[in-house]
């Protein structure tokens, strides 16, 4: 089954989100061995060109590293993967915040509302 | 940069009517084109054009370097959009004549994507549903170690699971010294597997683009994009109000 996409956006930036959240988020663990382009491309669904392009971009990042030979692999940088999982909350954070504004709540509000539903 | 396939100029006419008119473009090696237009706007005139199955009334093709003739037919794998085999003829005799005719076909990889697909190499042909005989042609099509893949429709009749999975086939063939050129109206079903559309408007190119820079660009899919150039202009373009 391929990957959902919003066929809106470009795919490669959607692709990069995507593999950032499977870092942040634990599916894949630093030092993991990723697919090669040839087998994450079938997997996505997509063009093989837009996988490398995707990948290229997350070496960029730091969060993927190339060994020569040998494949990609998550960075066993765990500093930088708190960042990028920080840097994800963050930007739900934002989002939530301005959806919350919108909707009339004071950021006061807004975190009571934030904090109860974390204890439920 | 050399080009796996270049079209230059070219020109064809059925009778008095000029139905592709000095269009050219280049692809790439490695890449996966869509060709889009409406129906009856020349997606497979183009397609059987490069395949050396329509001479050419102006303009020149070539392909991998060649010049039309059997040269290049040699590196093309052309899907129709028609049926090859008929009558009594059994799925393995579609097998032998591909093994028989193109020396770069694999009978192995065709026997295994057959059993896949679920396709009994026993059955006549006529008796397997149109969607199905579109299977087996791309699976046949897709066999063989060509430079250039001219598929021309190859989802029409294919429900949405198996488009699925013809897709998947593709990209699991996809090779980086080969293009694929897909023809279809049907773009929502591979538009995540192009690198570029071409588009062609009566009888010329209308666009040639990358398709994540149509995304880019206009913040629309490649099919929302396609309808939207070709919609039905029901005022014969005197009503400007839009």
């Amino acid at each position: 089954m391929s990957w959902n996409f919003d066929e809106s956006r470009p795919l490669f930036q959607q692709i990069v989100e995507r593999v950032t959240v499977d870092v942040v988020s634990g599916k894949y663990n630093a030092g993991d061995k990723l697919p090669s382009v040839r087998e994450y491309a079938v997997e996505a669904g997509v063009n093989p060109n837009t996988m490398q392009k995707a990948l290229s971009a997350l070496e960029e990042s730091g969060l993927i590293v190339t060994q020569r030979n040998s494949g990609r692999y998550v960075t066993e940088n765990s500093a930088l993967i708190a960042d990028y999982r920080k840097g994800a909350a963050l930007k739900a954070a934002q989002d939530y915040i301005a959806f919350t504004k919108s909707a009339g709540l004071t950021l006061e509000e807004a975190i009571e509302v934030l904090k109860e539903a974390g204890s439920k | 940069m050399s080009y796996n396939v270049e079209v230059k100029n070219i020109v064809k006419k059925y009778g008095s009517k000029t139905v592709m008119d000095g269009v050219s473009f280049q692809i790439k090696p490695g890449t996966i084109v869509g060709l889009a237009s409406p129906n009856g706007s020349g997606k497979t005139t183009i397609i059987k054009l490069i395949a050396d199955f329509l001479t050419l009334d102006g303009g020149e093709i070539t392909v991998d370097g060649k010049k039309a003739g059997p040269e290049a037919k040699a590196v093309i794998s052309y899907l129709p959009d028609h049926d090859l085999f008929g009558g009594n003829d059994k799925v393995i005799k579609a097998v032998k004549f591909y093994s028989h005719y193109h020396k770069d076909f694999d009978a192995e990889k065709c026997k295994q994507y057959l059993k896949t697909f679920k396709i009994d190499e026993n059955a006549k042909i006529s008796s397997l549903s149109k969607g199905t005989r579109e299977i087996l042609m791309l699976i046949l099509t897709l066999s063989r170690d060509a430079k250039l893949y001219l598929l021309d429709e190859p989802l029409a009749n294919v429900d949405p699971v198996n488009r699925e999975a013809i897709v998947t086939t593709i990209l699991k063939e996809f090779k980086e010294d080969a293009s694929v050129i897909i023809s279809t109206h049907l773009l929502n079903d591979v538009e995540t597997i192009l690198d570029e559309v071409i588009m062609i408007k009566e009888g010329k190119l209308f666009c040639h683009k990358l398709v994540e820079e149509i995304r880019e660009e206009t913040g629309r899919s490649l099919n929302e994009f396609f309808k939207e150039t070709f919609k039905v202009d029901w005022f014969g373009g005197e009503n400007n109000e839009g």
